[in-house]
């Protein structure tokens, strides 16, 4: 049996579904442990004594708000930073509690538009990547010097290049900003008390005390309300609003060793086919092939929706080592970066 | 050549641009948020709830606690509640004591909850300067101050401090110097320890917050 072939057959590949247990078991690990009352926490901060896990917004918040710089605070986010380095915006979809939230609390109709919204994204990526290979040469989307000699690598293929596609500021940094500048100037973090995962684990927490205590608090209906207000109203909380993936994702920029991997030998662009089957399944609205999409690869939450989608299994989150060797050969020596 | 053209049609593939919407809506959110924290503080209720030992400093704990709930849990006695609404918005899943469900016993000193506050909120605690509150006797509730006086007294036995006391009329008094406010007494005190539909529905014997001056 071919590689190609397994992975017909396996119709969910194995990172999809180690990211839809992780994300199932998290949240209803912390709950379970909530009610038992051994909780070591919520998403704010979990963990174990001195060490934990702290929200990376709640602690900057928490730094703003009171003035004071709790070196533990600090410590936690330094890690956070660390670990986003390393796998990107991946806790949007492997923990976040917000996105299956939001799935369920979206009618059916709904969830259609948001498909054919990826859909819509993914077919501009596919034109981009038309109009790029056009000619490299006439296009600023695409890599620099045109690779000139090594005509079967990238003759067909083209390489965007990586100018103008970094950082991109939108709304989401304003909202960052100002959940910033509201607990600086009220001093306290304000936007912790609408956070949509912190609201998810505290509604846990009363519905606990409502039962284990016998006390019952209007935080009971204030709390969902808000969430419900947050995922249906404001539609597409995480692309617009999320401050917390915009703080991700400045630092996600950086992170691009775990990004998917395209294998070019088997990618149908390789022919000359515009496919972009990768690109119309990604609720981020990415291009994993080319980062043509509508918004950049920085945005990518690992959650392999593309591993899925493409038809010649040519995506995936591990380099394998035949195509890593292509790469090398292809490139005269020197390992290609783009691809990754 | 190549290199030319390269700048000569910058059109050609066109990446969308952060939009002016998208800037005014998140830029909505941050408003909203400052109004929100604005009023929060505007309509702050006057009342200060008891915090768990180390979070007397009302600005920092309200500054730092980002509500993540891990004092509440790993209160090996249960002592630690949450802030509800009632309480006023910026109270809403603050940490606060709470007696009815159990009393600070310091955890022998390892202070679990301040350990575990992973924003500095909660610092350090001496049991024997520092106060989470202090406690005081409720003359018409303390069993003790009625017509017919009768009660074990479990509070002055439970006070680990030696800050209760029966004076010779049979009343008891508290030793505030001695007091920090653990909540033994509240917590064991046996007045309204079942809800009742009379009365003040307080104990006989209350904490109550204290300024820190009065150590």
């Amino acid at each position: 049996m071919s590689e190609e072939a397994k992975r017909h057959g396996a119709s969910t590949p194995a990172v999809v579904r180690a990211r839809k247990a992780i994300r199932a078991i998290v949240p209803l690990a912390i709950i379970v442990a909530i009610v038992v009352g051994v909780g070591p926490g919520t998403l704010c901060s979990v963990g174990y004594d001195a060490i934990a896990y702290i929200c990376p917004l709640g602690a900057l918040e928490s730094l703003f708000g009171a003035g004071a710089w709790a070196p533990r605070a600090l410590i936690a986010l330094a890690i956070v930073v660390a670990v986003t380095l390393v796998v990107g915006k991946a806790f949007c979809s492997w923990v976040c509690p917000v996105p299956p939230l939001s799935d369920f609390l979206s009618s059916k109709k709904r969830r259609q538009a948001d498909c054919a919204e990826r859909a819509e994204a993914g077919k501009r990526a596919g034109e981009r990547w038309e109009a790029c290979r056009g000619g490299c040469a006439s296009c600023s989307a695409c890599a620099a010097p045109v690779a000139a000699e090594g005509a079967e690598s990238s003759a067909i293929v083209p390489k965007p290049k990586k100018r103008g596609r970094g950082i991109k500021l939108d709304g989401r940094h304003v909202v960052l900003a100002g959940a910033l500048g509201s607990s600086l100037l009220c001093g306290f973090p304000v936007f912790c008390l609408v956070c949509p995962i912190g609201l998810t684990f505290a509604t846990a927490i009363a519905i606990n005390r409502l039962v284990g205590f016998n006390e019952p608090t209007i935080g009971l209906l204030v709390f969902p309300a808000i969430i419900v207000l947050e995922l249906t109203v404001l539609r597409r909380w995480c692309h617009r609003f999320c401050p917390i993936g915009a703080l991700l994702s400045l630092v996600a920029r950086f992170s691009k060793a775990t990004l998917p991997k395209v294998d070019r030998g088997k990618c149908l662009r390789n022919d000359g086919t515009a496919c972009h089957q990768c690109a119309a399944v990604c609720p981020e609205h990415l291009d994993p092939c080319e980062d043509l999409g509508d918004r950049p690869l920085s945005e990518c939450t690992r959650c392999g929706r593309c591993v899925q989608a493409c038809p010649k299994g040519a995506v995936s989150f591990l380099r394998p080592m035949r195509l890593a060797k292509a790469e090398m050969d292809a490139s005269g020596g020197v390992p290609e970066e783009r691809g990754m | 050549m190549k290199q030319g053209g390269l700048q000569a049609d910058e059109q050609n593939v066109d990446l969308p641009a952060i939009t002016r919407r998208s800037v005014l809506e998140g830029a909505a959110a941050a408003v909203v948020m400052l109004g929100l924290g604005g009023a929060v503080r505007a309509f702050a209720g006057e009342g200060t709830p008891l915090r768990p030992p180390g979070g007397q400093d009302e600005a920092r704990l309200q500054g730092s606690c980002i509500r993540c709930d891990r004092c509440r849990t790993v209160c090996p006695t249960k002592a630690i509640g949450v802030g509800a609404l009632a309480d006023g918005v910026v109270n809403v899943r603050l940490p606060q004591m709470d007696f009815r469900s159990g009393y600070c016993d310091m955890c022998d000193g390892e202070f679990r909850c301040v350990k575990a506050c992973p924003t500095g909120a909660l610092t350090s605690f001496d049991p024997f300067a520092d106060k989470i509150g202090v406690a005081v006797v409720d003359v018409e509730e303390c069993q003790l101050y009625g017509v017919s006086a009768t009660c074990n007294a479990p509070c002055v036995d439970a006070c680990e401090y030696k800050a209760l006391s029966i004076d010779e009329n049979g009343r008891l008094v508290v030793d505030e110097s001695r007091c920090n406010g653990c909540g033994a007494c509240e917590f064991v005190c046996p007045t309204s320890a079942y809800r009742t539909y009379s009365g003040s529905g307080k104990r006989g014997i209350n904490i109550e917050a204290k300024e820190a001056s009065n150590v």
